[in-house]
């Protein structure tokens, strides 16, 4: 770990208190959530299922509102018209990858056509190069997205956020559909990313980069993380 | 030329509902019930339309008719929001408000833009006009509201999936918006596409059995054809576009627990 990086004092996303009951039925699904996530961090959040896990990736992703607390991007609220903006830097990966219809390559230009995304543009040689170290070939990038397995799409989703040059990824049990081989190719890729500087588009970004894995996998959970956070119950032990 | 009915000839019409009761003893349809409440209820309910619309031409006021014009449009919208097979808190609202845009702007413009007759209040014209497009505009309502949160809850990972990579509400919306406000305007178009040939449309029906040249009541049916498909479409547009607005927060949030599954 990068330790300049790590003393970095405001950290990127800063969760203070969360609380969210489920719509309607007032069950508490996360309560009194706190962390910090700097730049360098690999966090993994480990848990039993049903533990809150995906539901606080989704807060901190501001997809879902909470009853109470704050999610703070570098010390700032985030403005309802910002939250776009915000998800292009903070970007989660469903566990249940989603394609839209089309190809695998209209699934990756489509976050182009966002307001958000002004200034950025695709670059399908970067994505042929992604696809090639996960070990699909360029006639991938033609197949129609109606056509993938569950660990291709989990694979296209991977892509279709790196393009998009986040500075935080949110990973929702990311390989859980993928083979070890595949699986191992999509740790180094995402590590490789982490460590690495963005570059290019976006002036504004500052150097770190950092990780938010949901895993029940161990292994993966000791080689990927640098820093664990264990759930219970929808709270932090 | 127009003929007045007698009581008799419309009793002896009515009793052809006992071919269809006959039908359902000899076919063991056990129909009958059903057949003779909805025999009763329509009779009932037309001689009381005509009783009210006897009395609203009667007094030509336009209080009267203003009136009657918002009394069928809170039946058109209970109507409209009776057939989504979801619901959500506020959807009659949203379903009024659908209405009067789509009914009510067609309405006007047809009275003051198109007809207009002197006085303007005229029940004569505004009463069955104002009928037939609320009639189209509470079924464009209904296909909108349906076919929207149908998109929105089956679609439900897609729609996050774009909000996840940085679309705003409308952008995430727009595939599912467009979609139901198309299969809103199908009927519509299609209604327009047969138009004189498979059926002839009610009220130009109406005009030649009262003894209208055909040429004049075809010329009053193109206009309430484009009267109520423009109603019925806008109609579609303005409920999609209010479920949206329930639906997304302007935190760009996709807030699909508010819908609920009729009967659930």
């Amino acid at each position: 770990m990068n330790a300049a990086l790590r003393q970095s004092p405001q950290p990127l996303i800063e969760a203070r208190n969360l609380t969210r009951r489920a719509p309607g039925q007032g069950a508490l699904l996360f309560q009194g959530i706190s962390l910090s996530l700097h730049e360098g961090d690999r966090l993994a959040l480990r848990g039993p299922s049903g533990a809150g896990k995906s539901v606080i990736l989704r807060a901190l992703a501001l997809l879902d509102p909470c009853d109470d607390g704050d999610v703070l991007w570098q010390g700032a609220q985030v403005a309802p018209a910002e939250v776009p903006r915000y998800r292009q830097k903070v970007i989660y990966l469903q566990q249940r990858s989603a394609m839209l219809p089309g190809s695998v390559a209209d699934n990756l230009r489509l976050p182009f056509s966002f307001a958000a995304s002004s200034g950025k543009s695709y670059n399908e040689a970067q994505s042929r190069s992604w696809f090639a170290q996960l070990g699909r070939s360029d006639d991938f990038l033609t197949k129609n997205s109606r056509d993938l397995s569950g660990g291709e799409a989990q694979l296209v989703a991977l892509v279709r956020a790196l393009q998009l040059a986040p500075q935080v990824l949110l990973l929702d049990e990311a390989t859980s559909a993928l083979d070890a081989q595949t699986a191992a190719a999509f740790h180094q890729l995402v590590t490789t990313w982490a460590a690495d500087k963005p570059s290019g588009q976006g002036q504004d970004l500052p150097l770190g980069r950092a990780l938010v894995w949901v895993t029940h996998d161990e292994q993966q959970r000791v080689n990927l993380s640098n820093r664990t956070i264990n759930i219970t119950g929808g709270r932090i032990k | 030329m127009y003929q007045s009915l007698t009581y008799l000839q419309v009793a002896l019409a009515g009793a052809l509902v006992l071919v269809n009761g006959a039908l359902s003893a000899l076919l063991q349809l056990r129909l009958g019930r059903q057949l003779a409440i909805a025999a009763v209820r329509m009779v009932v309910q037309l001689l009381l339309v005509g009783l009210v619309l006897r009395f609203v031409f009667a007094h030509s006021s336009w209080l009267l008719v203003a009136g009657l014009v918002v009394l069928m449009s809170g039946l058109a919208t209970s109507a409209a929001v009776r057939r989504p097979d979801r619901i959500y808190s506020g959807m009659w609202w949203d379903g009024l408000i659908s209405v009067v845009i789509g009914g009510w702007t067609m309405g006007l413009f047809a009275v003051f833009v198109v007809l207009r007759e002197n006085p303007w209040y005229q029940p004569q014209t505004i009463i069955p006009l104002m009928g037939m497009i609320l009639g189209n505009t509470l079924t464009g309502v209904s296909l909108g509201i349906n076919h929207f949160t149908d998109s929105l809850v089956g679609e439900r990972d897609q729609i996050e999936a774009m909000l996840a990579l940085g679309a705003s509400r409308v952008e995430a919306a727009r595939p599912s918006l467009s979609k139901a406000v198309r299969t809103g305007m199908i009927p519509t178009i299609n209604g327009m596409m047969v138009a004189g040939i498979v059926s002839l449309p009610g009220m130009m029906t109406g005009q030649l059995l009262s003894g209208i040249d055909p040429v004049e009541a075809v010329k009053y049916q193109i206009v309430v054809i484009f009267l109520i498909s423009s109603g019925a479409s806008l109609a579609t547009v303005a409920a999609a576009l209010l479920v949206y607005r329930r639906v997304f927060n302007a935190s760009h949030q996709l807030q699909g627990w508010i819908l609920s599954v009729r009967g659930k």
